[in-house]
């Protein structure tokens, strides 16, 4: 969920920091800081209440199997204390309060493991993913948004903006689908399957990193084409908007090289919105795609949290709604601060 | 001399591709394949197995725990067998047998009251530590520990009032019933009591502290096989244990590959990323008849004691429903042959009863399912449900009381919206209104132990004793059971009483076919197809065992697979349906 | 679910790629729109199972007209169909024999209706060929239409009254209620939807209705977001002021001189959201907890055409040429209408 602005007028997610340039950065700093607390508090209780109130449950949602046969209401009653089920959610969520304020977010129902354990498994592949693909969707994007903006209207430019709204309107399973059959199976380039080799443990460090990458190549390119499609008109139309600004006008007319008026004046005034749309973007790609990691059977954030939603395993339910809203909000107010600094407004107050 | 023979085996292979093409056409049933490699047992000659090779097999997604006491799901169960040694096993045939790689003797008493367990000696854990009764009455102990979540285990170890060692060799079972499941009972899961008293103490659910889980995920088991990596949604590796005393296993190491997705499984399968997989109708159908697969493996189908129903909520507050004549209708109207041809590919088969054939003295000409929907108007016409003038749908005696109900479906399935589609438009025909509502498992579930539902289409397969099937029909199962259709017949419950008391087969068997004639003429379910077991194995595989739980669930089950040491060259002209062996 | 909500085009065109009324990028556009709101309000007069008009014992029949104009809300509980044709046991196609007269819809097949073979590829009788049940491509691809554009149209007004309302709230009043709502749409943009989508479903029923309501709940936050910028800044401005001095109440000003200002941006914001809820439709769908399979819609259609991408990858093109040509739609038309209400819009060639 993602909103950014082109428009100018949009505001950056929280208040205006000119407004309070005469307390200085820090004040403002500050302030920003606190205002997280009561959101975060807020998502975790929303979503404690709505997981337990919403239909099904841990001992319903992992009846099945051959142990059907086993169904009786005193194995479900067990069951249902067992998960703790019985006490109130007012009761339930004073105990989850007090086990997290000592850093302990329980045990997984699925498989009995800590929660921070099982988490942190497939953090750590969905992370390294994510960030990967900012840095190169910005690498592609800069250039190719900068091509475009400073040629707008020519053939290359709507051949560029013709195929980001064609991408974009791909859907990424359609897309998965198609590399899955064409450069996984027909050219077999790369692995569809998975994260590592069978024979990963054996390999040495930098065969391992070459196994991690040309397992994670197509997923990434799923996930990395919709961004790109995403960002490069944005970038284009900001880069515009600058171009026409009366500084840049101003450094043309003093006789500046192209090349340094684009460099020293029009690209770091085309970052500084772009900065606010990544803070938003950066959490939504960090979610992961159920869909993509199903497809690719990637073991990723994505996967864990649908499959975890699906058998009701609370704890790891709660565990990633906490460390998902620490990296929203965290993003958010770093990018608010680094906002705020980039801003001579601010900076000079 | 040795081509000559390969050219005849292909010949009969040709044939047997023949064979598979009639037998989709006329639905018979049995291990029908293209290619018998894949059963070829496990040769005495040690030296025609590749003894260093790597299995691999897809998992759909990943289990819940090792320790075979707190195992409930089918995926769990894919490991009990590899990983633990048990005294009984349930033989290819689901049959209750003796494991004569742990048991010297078994001898129950003449009243089935009592039975004496005699342990081989030198039976070892994978840590060295003996084996011995005491393991077996910790295991019971722990099993029926109210703690212990053990919710598969405890079914049937309930009968067992007592269990004793009489010497470190010789266990005695004492049943609070003489009954015939008796044999049933004494099958439990055994685990290392020297590993687990010592948790209990501190932890006696054996899964909440940090001590038991590592215990749970890194067991030492029994089995030939032991966990050497788990790396989370991605794969599980056993390695063999050496030090097994039993026959020993043919591969080295066995990698489970979590792949949740079933088109991206067989795309794994065509790369030979995997070695078996089960198969999705559709797939076995169509997405497996090209070169691309015959290429990689061959695919197999077999006998599975699954039924697909529909259950009714006879005892509900719908009115509609709780009719017999009304069920039986509805019964009518079920066109299962555009089922099983549009639905299921004609791969499945008409389901003909509750229970497999042999556990009934079922007439093999019976037949149970007619389509009419003519009969089917008569009888809702005599049940009251009359077709208005107004609107063409039915309405109870001309009332406001419109004929229909809601379905409930589980969501992701493919195939059950499918079978909803064609009821429902026949349905339609009969002035019947039904509507589907797709419901995730878990609220699927809540719904149906709550008995808020008016109908359900789910599957259900048959245990390996038909008491179990208790479990779906006896009154006692409405609050404490399966039966969530709330179906209620002393006769029927009678007639499970005496069949659990029952020993002699023959007669066992009759009580068993009155109780399926009951239900069916009563149909608080009905009993839509039977679906057999569709699997694809690679080329190499061999030593394969069909259960009616497929190939997985049974015993030997995967211990018994194997594939040959010498590859086989590939002769092009020879190549249909000719088994080769990848590089190992 | 699939795709990041955007409140903005990604069509952020500039003068140089002139979408004004006469280019012919808008009124391709435009064309294609309309095209879809019509086939998606017409559409039992293109494919249908029962004739648009037909004589039947003697007297006139309009059945698919009936049905066209009975789903209308308000008006259609007054419009029913005539007598046989309204029995769910009535089969036209063989109750009227071929010498009467009876004029078919261009696709003489329902959406639902299993009546051919299954997967017959593209012919005169079925002109995108039939699915794995026998159903016909073209005639689900109509009706799916209808479904889209509903979930598309209601989801992102209901999104534009939740956010208006919210956004509306936290700029005119500021102060606690600011604070208050500034926090919830914080809370609302990291919440995980996926829970949101279970309650609704089981409460609601997997039906358009379950569909709607869930991204319409989902999909407010960019729009309150937005519609609280615009009041504060124009709760600043002269005029407003000049209201307040002649006395006029708080939700006068509110309604009469904030809200029009507000409105116009927040409209092509859901423009770009007609677009993002179709593809969370079908990303719903992909999941099996879309509108139930009795409907026919682009998304459901997708995912059936999955589980065949080997052996049918055709049945992929319609559903994804069709939700193609609607996004693209979308953003071209709300990018036009962003212009037109931007006063800025006065793009000059770049200096470069």
């Amino acid at each position: 969920m993602t909103s950014c602005g082109l428009d100018c007028r949009t505001p950056t997610p929280h208040d205006n920091p000119l407004q309070h340039r005469q307390n200085g950065v820090w004040h403002y700093l500050l302030k920003r800081i606190l205002l997280t607390i009561p959101t975060f508090v807020g998502i975790v209780l929303l979503t404690f209440v709505v997981i337990h109130l919403a239909p099904g449950s841990p001992a319903t949602g992992t009846v099945g199997g051959f142990g059907e046969s086993g169904v009786s209401a005193a194995n479900h009653d067990r069951l249902r204390e067992h998960f703790e089920l019985d006490a109130p959610v007012t009761k339930r969520f004073g105990r989850w309060i007090m086990r997290v304020a000592c850093f302990d977010f329980g045990q997984s129902f699925a498989d009995g493991q800590p929660v921070s354990k099982r988490i942190i498994e497939r953090v750590y592949p969905t992370l390294i993913l994510t960030f990967s693909i900012i840095v190169i969707a910005l690498l592609i994007v800069i250039p190719v948004a900068a091509y475009a903006a400073l040629n707008a209207g020519g053939f290359v430019d709507k051949v560029i903006l013709g195929a980001c709204v064609g991408l974009y309107a791909i859907p990424p399973y359609v897309f998965g689908m198609l590399l899955i059959l064409v450069v996984g199976v027909a050219l077999d380039w790369f692995p569809f399957s998975g994260l590592t080799s069978e024979d990963h443990a054996q390999m040495n460090g930098w065969q391992r990193l070459v196994d991690l990458i040309n397992h994670s190549v197509l997923i990434g390119a799923c996930i990395l084409y919709p961004l790109v499609a995403y960002l490069v008109p944005f970038v284009r139309a900001t880069m515009l908007a600058v171009l026409k600004e009366d500084f840049v006008r101003a450094a043309f007319a003093r006789g500046l090289s192209r090349r340094r008026v684009i460099f020293r004046h029009v690209l770091p005034n085309t970052l500084r919105p772009l900065l606010t749309v990544m803070g938003l973007i950066v959490p939504a790609v960090l979610g992961g795609s159920v869909v993509l990691e199903v497809m690719f059977s990637w073991p990723g954030m994505g996967r864990l949290l649908y499959e975890s939603i699906l058998q009701r395993d609370y704890p790891v339910i709660m565990g990633m709604t906490v460390l998902s809203a620490v990296i929203v909000l965290g993003v958010t107010l770093i990018v608010d601060v680094l906002y705020a600094l980039a801003d001579p407004r601010v900076r000079y107050a | 001399m040795c081509s000559a023979r390969k050219r005849m085996k292909s010949k009969l292979r040709i044939m047997h591709v023949v064979g598979v093409l009639l037998a989709v056409v006329d639905s018979g049933i049995g291990p029908v394949s293209a290619a018998d490699h894949v059963f070829e047992p496990i040769p005495a000659n040690r030296s025609m197995i590749d003894e260093g090779a790597t299995l691999r097999c897809r998992l759909r997604s990943e289990p819940s725990s090792f320790n075979p006491v707190l195992m409930f799901t089918a995926i769990d169960a894919q490991f009990d067998y590899l990983l633990w040694d048990r005294p009984f096993v349930l033989d290819e045939n689901l049959k209750w047998s003796i494991n004569s790689a742990v048991v010297e003797s078994f001898e129950c008493s003449d009243d089935h009251r009592e039975a004496t367990l005699v342990l081989k000696s030198g039976l070892r854990w994978q840590d060295d530590t003996p084996l011995t009764a005491a393991d077996i009455v910790f295991s019971w102990q722990r099993i029926l520990d109210d703690q212990v979540l053990a919710r598969k285990a405890r079914h049937g170890t309930e009968q067992v009032s007592k269990c004793e060692a009489v010497n470190p060799q010789r266990v005695r079972f004492i049943f609070k019933e003489a009954l015939a499941t008796n044999q049933w009972s004494v099958d439990f899961p055994i685990v290392p009591k020297h590993i687990y008293e010592p948790l209990c103490t501190s932890d006696p659910t054996m899964q909440r502290s940090d001590a038991s889980v590592r215990a749970n995920r890194q067991p030492i088991g029994s089995g030939p096989y032991r966990v050497t990596e788990w790396a989370s949604g991605e794969r599980i590796v056993l390695s063999r244990w050496e030090g097994y005393s039993g026959p020993k296993p043919a591969f080295a190491k066995i990698i489970f590959k979590v792949i949740p997705d079933n088109n991206a499984a067989l795309l794994a399968f065509e790369a030979g990323d995997i070695d078996e997989m089960s198969l999705a109708p559709r797939q076995f159908a169509e997405d497996t008849s090209g070169k691309q697969f015959a290429d990689r493996g061959v695919k197999i189908r077999g006998k599975q004691w699954t039924n697909y129903y529909i259950g009714w909520n006879v005892a509900g507050s719908k009115a509609f429903l709780s009719d017999t004549r009304v069920r039986k209708a509805l019964g009518l109207s079920v066109n299962r042959p555009l089922i099983r041809k549009r639905v299921f590919h004609g791969l499945f088969s008409e389901s003909r009863g509750i229970f497999p054939e042999s556990f009934t003295a079922r007439d093999a000409n019976e037949s149970t399912s007619v389509f009419d929907i003519a009969g089917a108007a008569k009888l809702l016409d005599d049940a009251g449900w009359k077709v208005s003038d107004d609107d063409g749908w039915r309405y109870r005696d001309g009332g406001k009381e419109k004929a229909g109900f809601v379905l409930n479906l589980v969501a992701g399935s493919q195939t059950s919206p499918r079978v909803a589609d064609i009821l429902r438009a026949d349905l339609r025909k009969l002035g019947v209104e039904m509507t589907t509502q797709t419901l995730e498992w878990s609220v699927f579930n809540e719904r149906n132990l709550a008995h808020q539902f008016d109908a359900y289409l789910s599957a259900w397969t048959c245990g390996p004793d038909p008491d179990e099937a208790r479990n779906l029909f006896h009154s006692n199962a409405v609050e404490n059971g399966r039966n969530y259709v709330g179906y209620l017949n002393p006769e029927v419950d009678a007639l499970f009483d005496r069949g659990v008391r029952e020993t002699d087969p023959a007669k066992r068997a009759q009580i068993y076919h009155k109780i399926e004639q009951l239900i069916l003429t009563d149909e608080p379910y009905t009993f839509l197809v039977e679906a057999p077991t569709l699997w694809a194995f690679g080329h190499r595989v061999r030593g394969v065992t069909l259960s009616p739980r497929g190939p997985l669930h049974a015993f030997p089950g995967v211990r018994g697979w194997w594939t040959p040491r010498i590859p086989q060259p590939i002769d092009d002209e020879l190549r249909t349906g000719l088994p080769h062996t990848d590089a190992p | 679910m699939t795709a990041m909500n955007h409140s903005n085009s990604i069509l952020a065109f500039d003068r140089s790629l002139a979408i004004d009324e006469r280019s012919w990028l808008t009124r391709g556009a435009l064309v294609t729109a309309a095209l879809f709101v019509s086939v998606a309000l017409f559409a039992p007069l293109l494919a249908w199972h029962q004739p648009i008009v037909c004589k039947y014992q003697g007297t006139y029949h309009f059945p698919a007209v009936a049905d066209t104009f009975s789903r209308i809300p308000l008006v259609g509980g007054w419009i029913q169909k005539s007598k046989p044709f309204r029995f769910p046991s009535f089969d036209a196609r063989t109750a009227l024999d071929s010498d009467t007269f009876a004029l078919w819809p261009p696709i003489a097949y329902g959406p639902s209706e299993m009546i051919a073979g299954a997967n017959l590829p593209a012919s005169g009788a079925h002109m995108l060929g039939t699915d794995d049940r026998g159903r016909d491509v073209l005639a689900r691809l109509i009706h799916g239409t209808r479904v889209s554009v509903r979930v598309g149209v209601y989801s992102m007004l209901l999104a534009g009254l939740v956010g208006i309302i919210i956004g509306g709230a936290a700029g005119f009043y500021g102060g606690a209620v600011d604070w208050i709502c500034s926090r919830l749409i914080e809370i609302m943009m990291c919440f995980p939807a996926f829970f949101l989508i279970l309650v609704v479903m089981v409460w609601i029923g997997n039906g358009v209705t379950g569909v709607i309501l869930v991204i319409g709940l989902t999909q407010w936050t960019s729009i309150a977001r937005l519609v609280r910028a615009e009041f504060i800044s124009a709760r600043e401005l002269d005029y407003v002021d000049a209201a307040r001095s002649y006395g006029a109440t708080g939700s006068y000003i509110a309604i009469r001189h904030l809200l029009p200002g507000a409105l116009a941006p927040t409209l092509v914001v859901l423009t770009f959201g007609v677009a993002d809820a179709i593809l969370l439709e079908a990303g719903l769908s992909w999941l099996g907890l879309g509108v139930g399979s009795e409907m026919a819609t682009w998304g459901g259609m997708l995912r059936d055409a999955y589980d065949q991408i080997r052996t049918h990858p055709g049945l992929m093109v319609a559903p994804c040429v069709a939700i193609f040509l609607s996004v693209l739609c979308c953003h071209i038309m709300g990018e036009r209408l962003r212009r037109s209400l931007d006063p800025r819009n006065s793009y000059g060639r770049s200096v470069a």
